[in-house]
């Protein structure tokens, strides 16, 4: 269980869905940046939101090294 | 779960008809309910507006100014009107409302501040010479005309304390004020816990309203512009690599044929019309390509297999009983043909033959009837008729006895006997006239009998029955000519023309059968074809993706994102018709509980488009036709249904909340309410009347208590009462003041009261 500001509903929703866990826990950040968003007055910029995903996306889903792509 | 939220206490200062500084503390839930009591027009209402002031500066509650309007003074400044009178000309003066909201285990101390330069009041004078205080308009915040803002020290603070924390500190450098706000109270959802109960109808009138509620509330708006950032994500942008570009454009021409699609994604036709067995449909047309086209071709097959079935069922009725019984039928009906003609001839005859040999009869009939009388009248006289009456004597004489029974017999002594004879015959030599005329009286009798005394009948027998014979005969003649046709017409459709068409039909269909399988099998082999060269495609593709490192990373990306797209899409359609449905029951369920007659309503529906349906037993939908007492007690129930499924704790604070209700439903929520929102904050903002006064009687509920509402409430829950009280007299006239009060039972009055400690 995670004790975030994200509703127990969402949180049980995406237990059941997601299984993989880095991908959950990516989930859970990626709602707690739009939950930030919203607070945020006027629209957030594209670029914005694509430089905070992409962070996310390295910190969750690094790319692995071009020699471990053979082993997929 | 959430954390919980109470508003532990609220000062202002200088507010409205608030002059000076006034703070109340409110209960929290474990406590009970926190009450405000006060008269119309005392602040009750704008206590709610302070709140909302503070937090959001808005004040939805109440008379709003309306754009454009021309009259000045619809809204009163928000700053206390003995203050500023009493400021001094260019001096700074303020107000302002400090709220403490306590989150979890983190206190907020929110404070908004409006200050002014008071320069010169302006006014505006009546016709009558009175001067009437003129407001600014263009100002967010309401100041009277001749008073400046000033912006820089008007602020709106958020200060916080944690549990770890000894005092209050500023937190504008780590999240601007209204974010803040936002996190801890949503602004779009004050609609949600400050209910105004005067101003509830337009709540159930937008959809928007409940979508807001719904999906804000249980935050599924996240799962849904999350998904929209996602989208924007998985996009691979085109012209990194132009190998990499032909190959994906190939594979996707694979699968666009596939699926019968253009390269925008849309449906791909062709001109070729599909087979339909009933004439009278809509024309429909094939899919270009691929599976959908194959799935039409074998849906086609199908239909036509089917009426290849049932002309064989068709054709195998024609050669069968049907034929043979038309033939009888055919030979029956021109037997009965023939008779009815002779039978209409036979009638047709004997109809003109008394139109000709009858009718005089009718034109003579006044010249018969006279002849008649005439006739009678003679007979009466004697006269007629001779012959018979020669008759009789000559019987008389031969029978030698007259009628008396005395003898007449001829060469005889007796004197008598003579005497009679001879008087006979001397009467019967003075019948005279010509005996002719007897004929008379044989017609005389023929037309008594015959016309004069029927003459009725007479008419009936020879025109009317005859004529009617006739037209029944020529009805049933043409009657059997017209069955004798359609039978003709069903022996000729019977006669093989039609079984060939059919056959021909027939012969058609198996021959497109076969061709459309041949089709089916060509789209098989090329789907398969696609297949097959959409993963050599894909792998030349990997090769050459794993070499570029740019488009490797992009890739690696994309395949991310869109994983995590379908997740995130998955989880909010199921969780928008889980939730939503969730609320409607628990909506439906409450509002019945609270609700003291709710067999007026059958059913309660929010539906996939937040569309909001409740019907009552005609199946009409009332919900914008609620009483303001109905639509209170819906909302309370919409309220406390939407904290189940999104754990949202939220302070309400209601203004109002019985104002409209009657007897019944006041009992029901007197004795109901403290059992809602248990873990939440309630305060109650009343007039004394609702609140103290006992219930009034209501004749469909008539064990209802004579009790107020104070006391349902009291016996089951803590309460914490504060008096409004404005001032009569003096320089604070005008102007209120919150108090502690106390419940208390007045012996006197024989009621239950507030009244304020002192």
């Amino acid at each position: 269980m995670y004790s975030t500001d994200i509703s127990n509903k969402i949180m049980e929703k995406l237990e059941q869905i997601v299984e993989d866990r880095n991908e959950l826990n990516m989930i859970v950040e990626l709602l707690r940046t739009e939950k930030r968003y919203t607070h945020e007055s006027g629209d957030t910029p594209h670029t914005v939101v694509k430089q905070d995903f992409q962070l996310l996306l390295d910190k969750y889903f690094k790319l692995p090294p071009k020699d471990s792509d053979n082993e997929r | 779960m959430s954390d919980k939220i109470r508003i532990n206490s609220i000062e202002l200062q200088n507010y409205r008809q608030y002059y000076g500084k006034h703070k109340v503390e409110l209960s929290s839930r474990d406590e009970g309910f926190t009450v405000i009591a006060g008269k119309n027009g005392e602040g009750k209402s704008n206590l709610l507006n302070a709140i909302s002031w503070c937090l959001y500066q808005q004040e939805p509650h109440g008379m709003k100014d309306l754009p454009g309007h021309r009259h000045e003074n619809m809204s009163l400044p928000v700053i206390n009107n003995r203050y500023i009178t009493e400021l001094d000309e260019e001096k700074r003066g303020n107000t302002s409302v400090k709220i403490w909201i306590e989150k979890g285990d983190t206190i907020y101390s929110i404070s908004r501040v409006l200050t002014v330069i008071k320069h010169k009041l302006e006014f505006k004078y009546l016709d009558d010479g009175k001067k009437v205080l003129r407001i600014a308009q263009d100002a967010v915040d309401k100041v009277p005309q001749g008073c400046e803002v000033i912006p820089e020290q008007s602020n709106f603070v958020i200060k916080k304390k944690g549990p770890q924390d000894v005092d209050f500190a500023d937190t504008y450098k780590d999240r601007y004020p209204n974010a803040l706000m936002d996190e801890i109270l949503p602004k779009n959802l004050s609609k949600y816990f400050l209910l105004d109960g005067e101003f509830l109808e337009g709540f159930w009138k937008d959809s928007k309203t409940i979508q807001t509620g719904i999906e804000q509330i249980s935050q599924l708006h996240l799962l849904n512009s999350l998904e929209t950032h996602l989208v924007e994500m998985c996009i691979l942008p085109k012209g990194v690599d132009r190998k990499t570009d032909t190959l994906t454009t190939r594979i996707n021409q694979t699968l666009w044929e596939e699926k019968s699609l253009d390269e925008y994604g849309n449906e791909k036709w062709s001109q070729e019309l599909r087979w339909k067995s009933d004439m009278n449909e809509k024309d429909t047309y094939y899919h270009a390509s691929g599976k959908p086209l194959m799935d039409e071709l074998e849906e086609d097959i199908s239909n036509m297999e089917e009426r290849i079935t049932n002309i064989s069922v068709i054709i195998g009725d024609s050669n069968s009983t049907n034929m043979r019984q038309l033939k009888q039928n055919k030979i029956d009906t021109e037997s009965a043909i023939s008779k009815e003609k002779e039978n209409m001839e036979e009638t047709g005859k004997k109809y003109s033959y008394n139109l000709i040999t009858k009718s005089p009869y009718v034109f003579l009939k006044d010249a018969i009837e006279d002849s008649v009388c005439t006739i009678e009248k003679r007979m009466a006289a004697g006269d007629l008729p001779i012959r018979q009456r020669r008759q009789f004597a000559d019987d008389l004489l031969k029978r030698n006895t007259c009628i008396c029974g005395e003898s007449l017999a001829s060469d005889t002594d007796d004197h008598n006997t003579n005497k009679r004879r001879s008087n006979i015959e001397g009467y019967k030599n003075k019948i005279i006239g010509a005996d002719d005329l007897d004929a008379a009286v044989d017609m005389k009798y023929d037309f008594n009998h015959d016309f004069v005394n029927c003459y009725d009948d007479f008419l009936k027998n020879n025109f009317g029955k005859p004529r009617i014979q006739l037209a029944e005969s020529t009805k049933e003649y043409q009657r059997l000519t017209e069955v004798l046709r359609w039978i003709n017409t069903q022996l000729k459709d019977h006669d093989g023309t039609k079984t060939q068409e059919l056959i021909n039909e027939q012969e058609y269909l198996v021959q497109e059968i076969q061709k459309m399988r041949e089709r089916i099998s060509s789209i098989k082999i090329k789907i398969n074809q696609n297949s097959n060269t959409r993963s050599n495609l894909k792998i030349e593709l990997d090769k050459v993706r794993k070499k570029n490192e740019k488009i490797r990373k992009l890739v690696h990306g994309y395949e991310t994102w869109t994983r995590i797209k379908d997740h995130i899409h998955e989880a909010y359609e199921e969780l928008k018709k889980d939730i939503r449905l969730e609320v409607q029951n628990n909506t439906w369920k409450n509002f019945n509980e609270l609700l003291s007659n709710p067999s007026e309503f059958n059913h309660f529906t929010i539906d996939s488009d937040y569309a909001v349906y409740l019907l009552d037993k005609h199946d009409i939908n009332k919900i914008r036709n609620l009483s303001a007492g109905q639509s209170l007690i819906l909302t309370l129930a919409f309220v406390a249904a939407l904290r189940e499924p999104t754990g949202y704790r939220f302070p309400l604070v209601v203004d109002s909340p019985l104002g409209k209700i009657d007897g019944g439903n006041r009992y029901n929520i007197g004795t109901r309410l403290p059992e809602y929102l248990p873990d939440e904050q309630l305060t109650l903002l009343v007039t004394d009347t609702e609140y103290t006064a006992n219930l009034p009687p209501d004749t469909e509920h008539p064990n209802i208590p004579d009790t107020p509402v104070a006391k349902l409430l009291d016996t089951k829950i803590g309460l914490k009462h504060f008096m409004i009280k404005k001032d009569k007299d003096g320089p604070n006239t005008g102007n209120s003041n919150i108090l502690p009060a106390e419940l208390k039972f007045d012996k006197d009055r024989k009621a239950w009261l507030l009244s304020v400690d002192v």
